[in-house]
């Protein structure tokens, strides 16, 4: 070949129906580490890599005769060398008045195979890993979850005498154990629930639900919450709603919900709980008069194990809001938030409409 | 389970009493025989249909277990004699489906009247003093190559096809995606395709076969040709002009022509029942 051709940034072949190399470019030449008269008459498998060799049987040759064209194939060829080249080959097979020819284009995709390498290795990483966290949080649940139970409820029963008198120094630290066990407990369970709500192992059974009546369960379970952070709860009087979800999993989002604004909102504020409907939806709104959340961190605190850094820590591990998102998505709904620093923050729990009877 | 139609996209069409079924190779589909199997339709009844995984075939009847041995594929050829009343057949495989057609025929010999081996091997790796033509990092280099390939458009085109085998919508864009494979199966089948060694099978067999060698066929060389002529009974061994590996679509008036030449010269299989 000559002119543009030759030079062209791409190797170019020319292959007859017996596979075997009529011309190539001077490009190809130089990058296989033959001379062009070299290359002229050898089959094209001596310039494949031997993988190479069974695909282009495999795949590549059928389809250029059923087809007469193939796209994007990755290839090694073998250089004179005895180098892997990995190319990118576009082929087309064309009548020409001695007979069909096929015409190759290559292009070298050294760094870009590596890069796909890299990839392809990370993949199988990332599926290994969550083999492994799936198998790491089913020991969780049988080998944390119920020694730690023994451990509560043994210092529970300790502390109330069951065994003998106790004094009252120790009734106090054997409190302190069955609390703290109670409290990793809730840790682990947490994990537990955010893991199966990842992988969809949670069912909701949604039903026509009375958003006024699970709005006060839920402001009655952190009400001794409340009094003592000295957070003043609010639930102004508003039309009845229904909703379409599953009323123990709303509960548990608005308990979850409430908790983190009492707790967020500190002596002196107000937590405040609203709802409204729209065509789409019903929304339940919690409100906080707290320090509120800079817009760029509320996408994060949906996020599992974040939490935000000038939070008071609670030593949680930050999962609340992650799995209250994930129910509400179960159940056909969203959860969101709006907030502007310094004015307080507001949580909406969209929910859908009861179905037409 | 689905019928046996739909599981593997089966295609019947010819006017003969004798059944002639038509095995693709590792890589392709029924579609490979587009140039061949219309010839015999006029003696014919001609049968065509796609190993689970190819073509337009129902991948939710894959069994891994099943399928991780040539001998699943076999009865997957067995299932569909049976379950179409195919009796004295006509038994057509390219490349693996060579072995897969032996493997059958052990399994239920008078089911067949001759098995037609195109570009057959019974081993592919090299296992000194045999010669198979590969070396066991070749197939690794296969198998890396298919997931880099398969990683694209082969991945996103083809489970669209394959998950709705019975919407005669797709039968167009079928046509166009010949060959696609579900890229999982295809790398098992790669891997069972080119580590399977069935050199010991070959002695058992009994009906009669013809072994079409090509000329410098990279997947099976000539040696390997020689070596089933030496030892498969009842083999007739043809050496084609066609070369490459695939004489079916390269070369197929001599293909065919072999072909008819063989079973036109057929007085029936040997064993009797």
């Amino acid at each position: 070949m000559d002119g543009l051709i030759d030079t062209a940034p791409c190797g170019i072949l020319l292959a007859d129906d017996a596979s075997l190399i009529l011309d190539a470019n001077q490009t190809l030449a130089d990058a296989l580490g033959y001379s062009l008269e070299a290359l002229r008459g050898k089959e094209v498998r001596t310039v494949l890599a031997r993988g190479a060799r069974l695909y282009y049987q495999t795949h590549v040759f059928p389809l250029l005769r059923l087809r007469g064209e193939v796209h994007e194939i990755y290839l090694s060829l073998r250089t004179a060398g005895e180098e892997d080249l990995p190319v990118l080959l576009n082929a087309v097979r064309r009548e020409h008045d001695d007979g069909p020819i096929t015409e190759i284009a290559v292009v070298p995709i050294e760094r870009r195979s590596r890069f796909e390498d890299e990839i392809l290795e990370a993949r199988r990483a990332a599926e290994t890993a969550s083999q492994s966290r799936a198998r790491f949080l089913s020991m969780l649940s049988h080998d944390i979850r119920s020694p730690l139970s023994a451990i509560a409820f043994s210092a529970d029963l300790l502390a109330r005498g069951a065994f003998g008198p106790v004094t009252e120094a120790q009734t106090g630290e054997l409190g302190q154990i069955a609390s703290a066990g109670r409290y990793v407990l809730r840790l682990v369970s947490d994990v537990l629930e955010f893991s199966r709500l990842e992988t969809g192992r949670v069912d909701v059974c949604p039903a026509r639900v009375d958003v006024a009546e699970a709005a006060d369960a839920a402001l009655a379970m952190v009400a001794g919450q409340a009094d003592g952070a000295g957070v003043r709860l609010e639930r102004p009087d508003a039309p009845a709603l229904t909703a379409w979800a599953d009323r123990d999993r709303l509960l548990q989002i608005l308990v979850n919900l409430l908790g983190n604004a009492v707790k967020f909102t500190g002596a002196g504020g107000r937590v405040t709980v609203t709802w409204s409907a729209s065509p789409d939806h019903v929304a339940v709104h919690v409100q906080d008069t707290g320090p509120g959340i800079a817009p760029d961190r509320q996408a994060a605190v949906f996020a599992p194990f974040v939490q935000d850094d000038a939070a008071p820590t609670d030593g949680s591990v930050g999962l609340g809001l992650a799995i209250s998102r994930e129910l509400a998505r179960a159940m056909g709904g969203d959860l969101t938030v709006e907030s502007a620093p310094g004015e307080g923050a507001t949580f909406t729990v969209a929910l859908p409409h009861p179905p037409a009877a | 389970m689905s019928d046996v139609r739909a599981r593997f996209n089966i295609t019947e069409s010819g006017r003969g009493q004798r059944p002639m079924v038509f095995a693709h190779g590792f890589g392709c589909d029924q579609t490979m025989w587009r140039e061949v199997a219309p010839a015999f339709e006029a003696d014919y009844r001609v049968v065509l249909f796609d190993f689970i995984g190819a073509g337009g075939s129902d991948t939710s009847a894959y069994d891994p277990e099943r399928h991780a041995s040539l001998s699943g594929y076999a009865d997957d050829v067995l299932a569909i004699c049976r379950e179409l009343g195919l009796e004295d057949v006509v038994f057509v495989g390219h490349s693996v489906s060579a072995m897969i057609g032996i493997l059958a025929s052990l399994r239920d010999p008078g089911r067949f009247r001759s098995l037609v081996l195109v570009g057959p091997s019974p081993c592919y790796i090299n296992d000194p003093p045999y010669v198979g033509g590969f070396e066991r990092e070749d197939i690794e280099g296969l198998l890396a190559m298919m997931e880099k390939n398969y990683g694209g458009w082969a991945q996103a085109m083809a489970p669209v096809i394959m998950k709705n085998p019975d919407r005669p919508a797709l039968a167009a864009e079928l046509e166009e995606l010949f060959c696609a494979t579900d890229p999982d199966i295809a790398r098992d089948f790669a891997a069972v395709t080119f580590l399977s060694d069935n050199r010991d099978d070959l002695g058992g067999v009994e009906v009669p076969s013809l072994i079409l060698q090509c000329t410098d066929d990279a997947i099976a060389p000539d040696a390997v040709g020689e070596y089933l002529r030496d030892r498969l009974p009842h083999s007739t061994f043809r050496k084609l002009r066609a070369n490459g590996h695939c004489p079916h679509l390269s070369h197929p008036t001599e293909t065919t022509e072999v072909i008819r030449d063989y079973l036109a010269a057929d007085r029936g299989a040997p064993w009797t029942a």
